[in-house]
């Protein structure tokens, strides 16, 4: 049976989720005013593409040591996939990694972009999907769960809907198909947000809420890049790098939250089982020596038994 | 004992619920902050302050040019110097008596009847408007707004002769 975690510590989880939200909105409220934070957009870009590798790599190594969740799989993919996308688009922009902190992103909208960030929130969607098929599901939930999905899904694709129709009569032109496929994303990252929500793991799993928190910084991060604040197009493309940046973070200090408690239940494994040997061993002990006490006896009453054969033995000779 | 509830378990289930209402507290407060960023009337605003300094460097521009179609020379007291928001380049505000370390256009603004030269918002205290002028030598007058606000660059260079 899996252990529920403290409700203390979830509520503590999800209050700091709400903070870490805030505490960015704040830093794109006062971004604006900040210099220093465009000449990092390349470099950022390259540490959340190497922190993506990471990620994959490790979400790979936890299903190959347990094969349990195909979840960690899909992850593991998926990051990988991520970050060398995420690589390949800072080396393609700057055009050299000499370039790393003088050059400038000139494009808008890079293509690349929009493709690992397409590719991600599909990820996660995907892993969602296969780990609720792990799971035993109550009937109402699924029903609840797929009506929630289906007015997401549908008001999306409403969105969705209205963008084509102004790019097919020529309204609006200038960036649309990535503004299309940005809503996308955003539609399948919501999707896999209310997922991962409703499946309420997050109740017994730690790993579970630091999903939530990526998933929670992509849609910001999404948010950022399509972009619907009113805020400059240089600074929602930066912010919204950097939002992805602490999305990776977040899962990272999850995968390496993971490890730290698989640790410490095999120290409470040898624990334990250095415990029972002990108790086993006291046991064994006990039995041995209960034996020997048997043996003891047996051989007293053996002994007894001999000497009072001996004595019926002289009476019946006496008699004779 | 069975069915009673121990000072600590209150206490626990107090946490608890204060706990509770923080979290849906912050998620109301994240909602907000969405709401606020998608209008961010701190941006109008700025946008709005912008706005205005661009209008009065261009205003200010306009009485130079006036100045040097007059007289044919481009203003004794600009200083010569490529970078405009230096030390000693800010224009001094009108009717202010010492105008030493600032660049005093009085003379420019005399011959424009009922002008006076605009003051940044940002510039409150100081003998100084909050605008810098200067000249590259090569016969363009440069005012700047280095006070403008969200990183924008307000500068207009303006070819004399």
């Amino acid at each position: 049976m899996k252990n529920r975690l403290p409700r203390e510590h979830v509520d503590i989880q999800f209050l700091s989720l709400c903070i870490s939200l805030l505490a960015f909105l704040g830093l794109a409220y006062w971004a604006g005013d900040i210099v220093w934070i465009k000449d990092f957009q390349p470099f950022i870009t390259l540490i959340s593409g190497i922190f993506a590798l990471f990620i994959g790599v490790l979400a790979l190594l936890r299903y190959y040591t347990k094969k349990m969740s195909l979840n960690y799989l899909f992850i593991g993919i998926g990051f990988l996939g991520v970050g060398l996308l995420d690589i390949f688009q800072v080396v393609l922009d700057l055009g050299g990694m000499s370039n790393l902190f003088s050059g400038a992103i000139s494009q808008v909208y890079p293509v690349t972009s929009v493709l690992s960030k397409t590719f991600l929130a599909v990820i996660m969607f995907v892993s969602w999907l296969v780990s609720r098929k792990d799971e035993v599901n109550g009937k109402g939930k699924k029903k609840k769960e797929a009506l929630l999905m289906g007015l997401v899904a549908g008001s999306f694709a409403l969105f969705i809907g209205v963008f084509v129709y102004l790019m097919i009569a020529g309204i609006i032109v200038d960036g649309m198909a990535v503004i299309i496929v940005g809503l996308i994303s955003l539609m399948f990252l919501i999707l896999a947000l209310l997922g991962y929500l409703l499946s309420k793991n997050w109740l017994y799993d730690d790993f579970n809420y630091w999903i939530i928190f990526l998933i929670s910084f992509l849609i910001l991060s999404q948010i950022f890049y399509l972009p619907f604040f009113n805020l400059e197009y240089s600074n929602m493309m930066n912010l919204s790098i950097w939002a992805r940046f602490f999305a990776y973070i977040g899962l990272l200090i999850g995968f390496l939250n993971s490890i730290y408690v698989m640790f410490q239940k095999e120290i409470e494994t040898q624990k334990e089982l250095t415990k029972k040997n002990k108790e086993l061993d006291q046991t064994k002990a006990k039995v041995e020596e209960a034996y020997l006490m048997l043996r003891e006896e047996k051989w007293s009453l053996a002994r007894a038994k001999g000497s009072v054969d001996n004595i019926l033995k002289g009476i019946v000779k006496g008699k004779k | 004992m069975k069915g009673s509830i121990t000072a600590n378990e209150v206490k626990k289930t107090r946490n608890n619920v204060f706990l509770d209402v923080l979290v849906f507290f912050s998620i109301f407060l994240v909602i907000g902050g969405f709401a606020y960023m998608i209008l961010n009337p701190g941006k109008m605003k700025s946008d709005v302050r912008n706005s205005s300094r661009n209008t009065d460097i261009l205003n200010i521009m306009q009485s130079m040019v006036g100045y040097v179609e007059e007289t044919g020379n481009i203003p004794e007291m600009i200083p010569l110097n490529r970078t405009c928001a230096s030390i000693g380049n800010e224009i001094c505000k009108t009717g202010i008596t010492d105008c030493k370390g600032y660049v005093d256009l009085t003379k420019i603004i005399s011959k424009k009847a009922g002008f006076t030269l605009p003051v940044d918002t940002f510039r409150s205290k100081g003998n100084g408007t909050g605008y810098y002028v200067s000249h590259d030598g090569e016969g363009s007058i440069i005012i700047c707004a280095p006070l403008s606000e969200r990183n924008v660059k307000i500068e207009l260079k303006q070819f004399m002769y």
